[in-house]
């Protein structure tokens, strides 16, 4: 079953001097519990693209399934409701908020999410901090920790909504190769035990291997 | 909440500059207010002896003219009060008294004279008025008609007159005759302008002065409206009487001329323009809201480009919150909600230092051209602190509602990739 279903999406940014074509009829298909990693080199539409499938952008045409779900049409509400319940973000330069704490930080999602009591909240929060080795650091601040660790609270909050999708925009980009070694068993972890569809742009090869397949990008178009 | 405080604080941290003159410029915007308000509610709102200030009604003058076009226009007789206010239908309680206190020596057994407010009044007086009484008794009906020559003293007068001794049935000077204290009652503000005195006695029923064909005089009259009676429905009763009157006095070639006595006590504190002018201070009021928008309109834009400096910096935030699923209604509502907690704390200070300059500088509050301090209890009330509320909330919509709405309606991802 396809759980991500892009067709015929095309982007274009304008401005008053130029028009770039970032997206142009690309079609995608993706599986529940699928690995995906897309490169291509800079500028090709590879951010576009997963901030499209996130539902943080809208393209210039093409239709947009997500879980059975045409998200064309959705909106904005319905979108911001969508990614609560869906997807997980984990972004490059980590997007922690600077003034909450590690526990604050997770926890954000389910401050959107309606229905769910204080006590789910302090739980699913306190059982990804578990999962993900950071429970001493709960109350430690964004600037206390170190890029692997800032990267984990990222990879928590994602997962505490317990989303069907996560897309990670470079996720070990700003990482050194130990900690981004970490950060990618982790994703794995995720994928293989919790059955979670991920979907991650990366320059890195290596890593790009490791994932069920790899979709390659060039001027806005797939190419493999 | 706790999440809005805890960015409040981070804010303060890192942008202490902006935020530190965001809570001072509040404060200074909410001192002002509170100082306009302050001033304005002082003079309507009720605390004791005036503790009925919304049911109270005042007749102070009466303007009549002579046939010869020659005319006059003051306080009145007791004749002429008792002619226009006197038993009218809704009223709980009048007071005839003198048209202010007047300043006399008085001496008692202590070897100082000093100068007190004396205020002359009739019985009904002590039913307007809840004057607390500590110690004797009040004048009666009988008493003042009698002309009696006794007095209710304040409690720090009857300590400078007789020292720590009981001033019950002691005796002192006033106006070079010999007076006996009846009644002690607790101390009041001047600003309670109808029922101040520090000496009071049975006011001269016979003469009250009277001049001008026995119109005019020194008496006006406070009127205690029933509780949920209109105050309408009295002033109209006065107003008929008033015709009623003007038709006597035809026959006498005088004529008597309305100026919508009697006046609540929003006219009176709104000011009387003298005995022959009908009061109409919709021009001064209509100043008033001017200067409050202007005290609420200039601050707020300068909070408003403040926070949107605060915005800024904190945009990658809010375009992460919008991808976890943040609406953009949520984003508008936390933005305003966190900007009146500022706001809030602001407005504290703003309203605490609007107090202390009320109760300890001179000038802010005069009667007679005196200055005269309100006390904390009179500052602190419901209409001042709700004021205070009321304008913070304002501020802060007219502040934060437009940054808060274009940070909510910026593009997640261009918010997420900002620099």
């Amino acid at each position: 079953m396809n759980i991500i279903e892009l067709r015929g999406i095309s982007k274009v940014y304008r401005t008053k001097e130029i028009e770039t074509t970032a997206l142009e009829n690309v079609n995608i298909s993706i599986e529940k519990g699928e690995f995906v990693s897309i490169m291509g080199p800079s500028g090709c539409g590879k951010s576009t693209l997963l901030n499209i499938m996130g539902l943080l952008d809208k393209p210039e045409s093409g239709e947009i399934r997500l879980l059975g779900t045409d998200c064309s049409t959705l909106g904005d509400n319905a979108l911001s409701r969508f990614r609560n319940e869906h997807i997980g973000f984990v972004f490059q330069s980590f997007h922690l908020i600077p003034s909450l704490d590690v526990e604050s930080n997770i926890e954000m999602p389910l401050d959107y999410r309606a229905g769910i009591s204080a006590s789910e909240r302090t739980k699913r929060v306190a059982d990804v901090l578990e999962r993900l080795d950071i429970s001493h650091r709960r109350r430690h601040k964004p600037g206390q920790l170190s890029g692997g660790q800032c990267q984990r609270v990222a990879i928590a909050r994602a997962l505490v909504g317990r989303p069907s999708i996560i897309l990670a925009d470079e996720p070990t980009g700003n990482l050194d190769s130990r900690m981004g070694a970490e950060v990618m068993e982790l994703l794995h972890t995720l994928n293989r035990e919790d059955g979670i569809t991920i979907v991650m742009v990366t320059h890195n090869e290596e890593q790009a291997r490791q994932t069920d397949r790899i979709i390659r990008f060039f001027d806005g178009r797939i190419v493999s | 909440m706790k999440k809005q405080i805890k960015q409040i604080l981070y804010d303060m941290r890192t942008q202490p500059l902006i935020a530190w003159v965001t809570v001072i410029g509040t404060a200074l915007s909410i001192f002002l207010i509170m100082t306009v308000v302050m001033i304005e509610s002082v003079g309507v709102m009720s605390f004791s002896p005036e503790s009925n200030r919304e049911r109270m009604l005042y007749g102070m003058y009466v303007h009549i003219n002579k046939p010869n076009g020659s005319g006059g226009s003051g306080s009145m007789s007791y004749k002429c009060a008792e002619r226009l206010y006197a038993n009218l239908k809704g009223v709980e309680a009048i007071s005839f008294q003198s048209d202010g206190a007047e300043r006399l020596d008085i001496h008692g057994t202590t070897d100082e004279t000093f100068t007190a407010s004396v205020r002359s009044c009739d019985q009904g007086f002590w039913e307007v008025f809840d004057h607390k009484l500590l110690e004797g008794r009040l004048f009666s009906k009988e008493e003042v008609e009698a002309g009696s020559k006794l007095a209710v003293v304040s409690r720090s007068t009857a300590r400078r007159l007789f020292g720590p001794e009981n001033a019950i049935g002691r005796h002192f000077m006033l106006d070079h005759n010999d007076t006996e204290v009846i009644g002690v009652v607790e101390d009041s503000s001047p600003l309670a302008e109808w029922a101040y005195g520090e000496v009071f006695r049975p006011i001269d029923v016979i003469s009250s002065n009277e001049w001008g064909g026995g119109y005019f005089g020194n008496i006006a009259a406070a009127i205690l409206v029933e509780d949920g009676t209109d105050l309408e429905s009295v002033r109209d009763q006065v107003k008929n009487r008033y015709a009623e009157f003007a038709s006597e006095l035809k026959a006498e070639g005088r004529d008597i001329i309305y100026h919508g006595a009697p006046f609540t006590q929003q006219v009176y504190a709104d000011g009387i323009p003298g005995s022959n002018n009908t009061p109409d201070n919709s021009a001064d009021r209509a100043i008033n809201v001017a200067v409050l928008v202007i005290l609420l309109l200039v601050p707020a834009i300068n909070l408003s480009s403040m926070l949107h400096s605060r915005l800024r910096r904190r945009i990658n935030d809010l375009g992460v919150r919008r991808a976890f699923g943040c609406t953009r209604g949520r984003i508008v509502r936390d933005i305003i909600g966190e900007n009146f907690i500022v706001t809030l704390a602001g407005g504290l200070i703003g309203l605490g230092a609007g107090v202390l300059f009320a109760l300890f500088y001179d000038g802010v509050f005069t009667v007679g051209g005196e200055s005269v301090h309100p006390s904390l209890s009179m500052l602190l009330n419901f209409r001042i602190i709700f004021s205070a509320f009321a304008a913070c909330f304002i501020l802060n919509i007219i502040s934060a509602a437009i940054p808060a709405w274009q940070a909510a309606r910026m593009n997640p991802v261009n918010a997420i990739n900002a620099k």
